[in-house]
């Protein structure tokens, strides 16, 4: 049997740029992940979207090829590629048969340093994106989601979409995606290649990182904002048949001591199906065909949210629920069987996104993307396989505190005076 | 590999595999939502969801917690034609994957009970709701199939089920479906991954051996509906912000040469950036901001969708027009050869991309049984896709574009 962690060579380019192999033979494509240290907390105040507009323009054509043309050639490698921005960070993932790995880099090269930056393309990409912002807007839980966010940073650089606002999008012109680009391709960069990787593949992932050398040091750290007073905020939604719950709090950093702990704790709370809050909300009440919790980290902080989407006539005992949970996990304790079985189930995950290459380099995507070192997969092992209800005592409890906490209901007109014996202030948004 | 049938017809696969540490169980059964009686729509599925609820050995709500203790990835998914129960788990947990599975299989009716049902019941309509019914564009699916298929053929309606007849169904249907399709004859289960191959015979031997042979099933075979003299078209009204088209085209069956060609088709019509409706649509004529493709496999007649999502201020016969203006050129000019070479690519690299996951590979092999009843067409999946050709590619996409395809509209409230 192998190894239970695929090995991993870490080289160090240059200032603040890095190379990730991590081998995973039995892949049929190589995958390929490049994290810059730019993310939509990087966006201008009045351009936000801006990041994203710019990593969306690396696949618009370069000098040598229009979009089309680009778009052609990559589907002629069997390549898949996306890009995804995050507050910090910025991740291009691509994916493509092994055999064609010279034409594959030397098509990435191209595309991010010889980018077309037309105005044309600029004026198409983002009246399109303007339309799928509005589209988005229109599902229930995306809505939800975002307003939760929103409402709990407000007052940082994180409260809107990474994808920016309608009239943001509005705002930002085709000559501010160039001096933004630097911070995409430079300082900070780390590029991971995973699957089967030998001289050849790491040669050339050696020469694309190295390209990226250079640059601007753009990123800012996202830093949590003040806690809010506890209160429910309503969105109407006219129509509906079900609401969408999201309840959204602080929680600690990959970085600390306590977050092996801490997701110990959610596992029990919400993060599994079998956790407490589902069995609560769907096997016990029927209330809804799935509820759970999970953290969304930054480098310095998490938010952690609860979501669920409950029947119109549920919404208010699917909420006093969701807060009998809270408080009864803020001020308990879990038995040992709780935390072995939690403690499982998250060696369980560990081990099943060997599964997939794409599955498993999410993880060390995410690893890099918090600056944590490489021994961070045994070490979590290492705490998993010896976690003790003790363990958990020493984890803060704010992301369990309704009084820190922010509610929100996307949801039909009807139901917003049933809510109103929970006790909490609420407060009707309209959002965007 | 091994490939073999117990006594009471379940038959077995065994794939041991040079991957990660790790082994993938996958049961499949021979039936779907194809298979439910009138006015009980959503059966199949909402049986899916009590093979979870417990069985004689396994204490209500257990077979959840159990797994979870040492697996992470598991789950069960119903379709049209075939309902899949699956685990992917360290090789040192597969007696407890295959004693779960065995006991739910053999065993289910001994613990049944009306709370059971009535829970799953409100679950399963909550899943409705947030799926389809409170989500934008949800009721696609659901509108497609029902305007492709008349009444009464077992396409017609959405495997979720219709919510009039989800509180129909009674513990008396439940037992009835159980013995009718629930036998082992109509299953197949694959082991993959590592795992000692001896000792796993031994396991299944132990487990599923005892299990009766029951009846064999009468599964119901769908046979193509007689083509429409031209387009079948609805328009939707719902809560969405850019108009959108769905075009429908039927395809060859499942476990057809045909259909492994039909795999790239998906590439040339809208499926990303380089297909044929984002140039156009898309890049070129800039009234379309998005575009999309994809082939839905299935016994009788599969389903070529491509879908093209407007800008907030196209209207849907304009996306029409404009569609069927490509489509049309492509099947009666043919399909250029470079474009043909690339959808292959592109459905070789999908090829790929799936066979790297162990829990897909089990599935495979299982649905390679089930349509042709050889595990080894699984294998031979990537090669059939090389093959793939302009000579080949054409006259699939001539008679696939050559039928009146069905077409339905999404606009948005005012």
């Amino acid at each position: 049997m192998k190894t239970l962690i695929p090995r991993e060579r870490r080289i160090l380019l240059g200032p603040g740029v890095g190379l990730r192999t991590v081998a995973m033979p039995e892949a049929g494509l190589l995958h390929l992940a490049l994290i810059a240290g730019c993310g939509s907390m990087d966006d201008p105040k009045g351009s936000e979207g801006l990041t994203h507009l710019a990593s969306r323009m690396l696949f618009e054509g370069t000098k040598r090829r229009g979009t089309q043309e680009l778009a052609e050639r990559m589907e002629e490698l069997g390549m898949r590629a996306n890009a995804e921005v995050h507050w910090e960070n910025t991740v291009f993932r691509f994916a493509f048969p092994p055999a064609l790995l010279d034409p594959a880099m030397d098509l990435l090269e191209e595309m991010f340093f010889e980018p077309a930056l037309r105005a044309d393309d600029f004026e198409r990409l983002r009246t399109q994106q303007m339309s799928n912002l509005s589209k988005e807007f229109k599902d229930p839980g995306i809505l939800a989601s975002r307003l939760a966010n929103a409402l709990l940073l407000k007052g940082t650089r994180q409260a809107h979409p990474s994808r920016g606002l309608p009239q943001t999008l509005e705002r930002i012109q085709c000559a501010d995606v160039e001096p933004h680009l630097s911070g995409l391709r430079g300082h900070g960069l780390t590029l991971v290649l995973c699957g089967k990787v030998g001289d050849r593949e790491e040669e050339r992932g050696r020469r694309l990182a190295a390209a990226f050398s250079g640059g601007v040091l753009f990123h800012r750290r996202a830093l949590r904002g003040p806690v809010r007073k506890p209160a429910l905020y309503y969105c109407g939604r006219p129509q509906s048949v079900q609401s969408e719950i999201r309840v959204a709090s602080f929680g600690p950093g990959p970085a600390e001591q306590v977050h092996v702990p801490a997701h110990l704790l959610n596992t029990i709370f919400g993060g599994k199906f079998s956790s407490r809050l589902n069995m609560n909300l769907r096997e016990r009440h029927g209330f809804t065909y799935g509820a759970k919790s999970f953290f969304s980290e930054r480098r310095k902080f998490s938010t952690f949210t609860i979501s669920a989407a409950v029947a119109n006539d549920v919404t208010r005992p699917a909420l006093e629920e969701v807060m009998h949970e809270l408080d009864t996990a803020r001020d308990g304790s879990p038995d040992e069987a709780e935390v072995a079985a939690a403690a499982g189930y998250l060696e369980g995950g560990f081990f099943t996104s060997l599964d997939e290459p794409s599955r498993y380099l999410g993880r060390v995507i995410a690893r890099e993307a918090s600056g944590l070192p490489a021994g961070r997969f045994r070490s979590y092992l290492r705490i998993l396989r010896a976690a003790r209800a003790a363990d958990l005592a020493a984890v803060p409890r704010d992301f369990l505190d309704r009084e820190k906490a922010v509610f929100v209901v996307v949801g039909d007109p009807h139901i917003l005076d049933t809510l109103r014996p929970l006790g909490l202030p609420i407060e009707e948004v309209i959002y965007p | 590999m091994d490939f073999l049938t117990l006594h009471n017809g379940l038959r077995i696969v065994l794939y041991p595999v040079d991957h990660a540490p790790l082994t993938a169980v996958n049961l499949w059964f021979g039936v779907g939502s194809k298979d439910e009686k009138p006015g009980k729509t959503g059966f199949a599925h909402l049986f899916e969801h009590l093979m979870f609820e417990g069985s004689r050995n396994v204490p209500h709500h257990e077979h959840f917690i159990r797994l979870e203790e040492v697996v992470a990835a598991a789950n069960g998914s119903t379709w049209s034609d075939h309902t899949i129960y699956y685990e992917t788990f360290s090789p040192k947990h597969l007696e407890l994957a295959l004693f779960l599975e065995s006991d739910r299989m053999g065993y289910l009716l001994d613990a049944l009970a009306q709370e059971k049902l009535d829970g799953q019941r409100a679950v399963v309509k909550n899943e409705r709701r947030w799926r389809v019914d409170n989500r934008p564009y949800g009721i696609w699916d659901e509108r497609l199939f029902e305007l492709a298929f008349p009444a009464g053929h077992p396409y017609h309606h959405p495997i979720i089920g219709y919510m009039e007849d989800l509180d129909r169904a009674t513990l008396g249907d439940v037992e009835d479906f159980f013995r009718a399709y629930y036998v082992p004859s109509n299953a197949v289960l694959t082991v993959a991954g590592s795992f000692n191959r001896a000792k796993a015979l031994s396991l299944i031997r132990r487990y599923f051996d005892p299990i009766p042979a029951g009846m064999p099933p009468r599964s119901v075979v769908p046979v193509f509906p007689e083509p429409a003299d031209a387009p079948v078209e609805s328009v939707i009204t719902d809560h969405v912000a850019l108009p959108r088209l769905y075009m429908m085209f039927q395809a060859p069956a499942r476990g057809t040469d045909g259909c492994v060609d039909a795999e790239a088709v998906p590439h040339l019509l809208g499926e990303g950036r380089g297909s044929l409706l984002y140039r156009e649509l898309v890049l070129k004529r800039r009234i379309a901001s998005s575009t999309s493709a994809s082939l839905m496999p299935a016994m009788g007649v599969s389903a070529l969708v491509a879908t093209v999502t407007g800008m907030p201020s196209s209207r849907v016969e304009d996306l029409k027009a404009a569609a069927f203006e490509c489509l049309d050129g492509l099947r009666d000019d043919g399909i250029p050869a470079q474009d043909a070479r690339r959808a292959r690519t592109c459905a070789l690299s999908d090829g790929l991309l799936q066979w790297e996951s162990l829990t897909q590979k089990a599935t495979l092999l299982s649905e390679a049984v089930m349509t042709s009843g050889d595990p080894e067409e699984a294998l031979r999946h990537a090669e059939k896709l090389e093959r793939i050709s302009p000579e080949r590619l054409d006259p699939l996409v001539k008679e696939l574009l050559g039928r009146p395809p069905v077409l339905l509209g999404f606009v948005g409230r005012s």
